[in-house]
């Protein structure tokens, strides 16, 4: 083996390192240890970079029983390992998970159902334009920079369109993207409620220098009184 | 002494009241921001509000329980003073939303649902501010600009926009003074 010759002064380090995974090896089941060299051989080169990254985590002094035991599953996730118990599968499938909270919660069913609705509209909507506008489904992922299935995916709605490939269709179509999908309103409603309420949010120059201006500090008009609560 | 039949009560939002709003159909109106409140008051954004920043919302009922609307009432940690500021606290409205069916109402001026809930908000954010440094005495807001119904109503209210400083998202902010 040429990566183990005597002259390479890393050698010693490498046995050192091939040592310890062979007696670590040694220490779990012959059935896993065949499994966990055999993922590890035929995982891409970036995965075993990664598990090697984990793996000195896993080993390093500094790191916390709970850390170690998270970096270990990583690793399992990663190399295949323990696939979950219920159903064989790895991740979570979104559609599934969207059933599931459907059927549990009636705000998340209400959703779930406009959800649809809109997905509906907006592969209608967007056939419809094509359509009219005569443009393949080539030439709309040219413009829009993705492929042709992943238009195809969107107009058979396999695929829900992410809310920033709405905007470049719009753009590519030279259409208002509520057009496209009418929610999108709300959604940047909500996006901006939730943007000015996150920590360390910035304000642009012209907005805080207006909010500090000492010279209108606007009085309540209204007078500031709390409601009762509910009698008993 | 019985209550005027228009008193509205302040009543704290839990997550349950969620299905009970549901059910009862509760709708702001089709405007994209009305939807945008009656979507944050029903879906996932107010228990995120709540359990990640620390957001105080209430539902306000008549006597008889019917929901009239919500409001909330936050902190920012906006970077504030520029250019130096570090993480500063200024009163913040994240959501507000009056149902549809109870615009401009009731027709006495006395007693409209609009100004009770923004007096609500008004008295509970000068009491959160109470022992903030003066420039941070703030109550903040974003809007839609094309929500003039809501700016009027601000405007209404003492709240001023801010001039020529839209944010990114094309939204406006509004502010008001709490400090004495």
């Amino acid at each position: 083996m040429t990566a183990l010759q005597f002259n390479d002064p890393l050698a010693v380090t490498r046995f050192d390192a091939v040592t310890g995974l062979f007696r670590w090896m040694q220490s779990i089941p012959p059935a896993e240890r065949r499994q966990f060299v055999a993922r590890l051989l035929e995982c891409s080169d970036e995965v075993q970079q990664a598990v090697i990254a984990l793996m000195e985590v896993v080993k390093a002094p500094s790191t916390t029983p709970a850390e170690r035991q998270r970096a270990l599953m990583t690793i399992a996730d990663a190399l295949y390992l323990n696939p979950d118990e219920m159903d064989k599968e790895y991740g979570q499938d979104a559609v599934r998970s969207e059933e599931y909270g459907a059927e549990n919660s009636p705000p998340l069913a209400r959703e779930a159902a406009k959800m649809n609705t809109q997905e509906q509209a907006f592969a209608d909507r967007l056939r419809e334009l094509m359509t009219a506008k005569r443009i393949s489904q080539r030439e709309l992922a040219e413009r829009v920079g993705c492929s042709q299935p992943a238009v195809s995916q969107m107009l058979n709605r396999t695929c829900r369109p992410q809310r920033k490939t709405i905007l470049k269709l719009a753009d590519a179509l030279s259409i208002a993207p509520r057009d496209l999908w009418p929610d999108i309103e709300v959604a940047d409603v909500l996006d901006a409620a939730a943007a000015a309420h996150a920590d360390g949010y910035e304000m642009t120059p012209a907005e805080a220098e207006a909010l500090a201006a000492t010279a209108t500090k606007p009085r309540p008009r209204l007078r500031g009184k709390s409601l009762p609560p509910r009698p008993e | 002494m019985t209550a005027h039949p228009h008193q509205l009560y302040a009543v704290p939002f839990t997550e349950a009241d969620q299905a009970r709003l549901g059910l009862a159909g509760f709708s702001c109106g089709d405007e994209p921001w009305a939807r945008a409140a009656a979507e944050w008051i029903l879906g996932p954004d107010v228990l995120d509000s709540v359990t990640r920043r620390g957001t105080i919302v209430w539902l306000f009922e008549l006597a008889d329980r019917t929901v009239v609307g919500f409001a909330s009432l936050g902190k920012t940690r906006w970077k504030w003073p520029l250019p130096n500021g570090t993480y500063s606290n200024l009163a913040y409205i994240p959501m507000v939303g009056l149902a549809a069916a109870f615009r401009g109402q009731p027709s006495d001026p006395d007693w409209r649902y609009a100004d009770q809930i923004m007096g609500h908000l008004i008295d509970q954010a000068a009491q959160l501010a109470a022992g903030w440094p003066d420039d941070q005495k703030w109550l903040v807001l974003v809007v839609a600009p094309q929500n003039l119904r809501a700016i009027q109503f601000y405007q209404r209210c003492g709240f001023e926009l801010i001039p020529n400083a839209g944010r990114k998202d094309g939204q406006h902010v509004m502010k008001v003074w709490l400090g004495e």
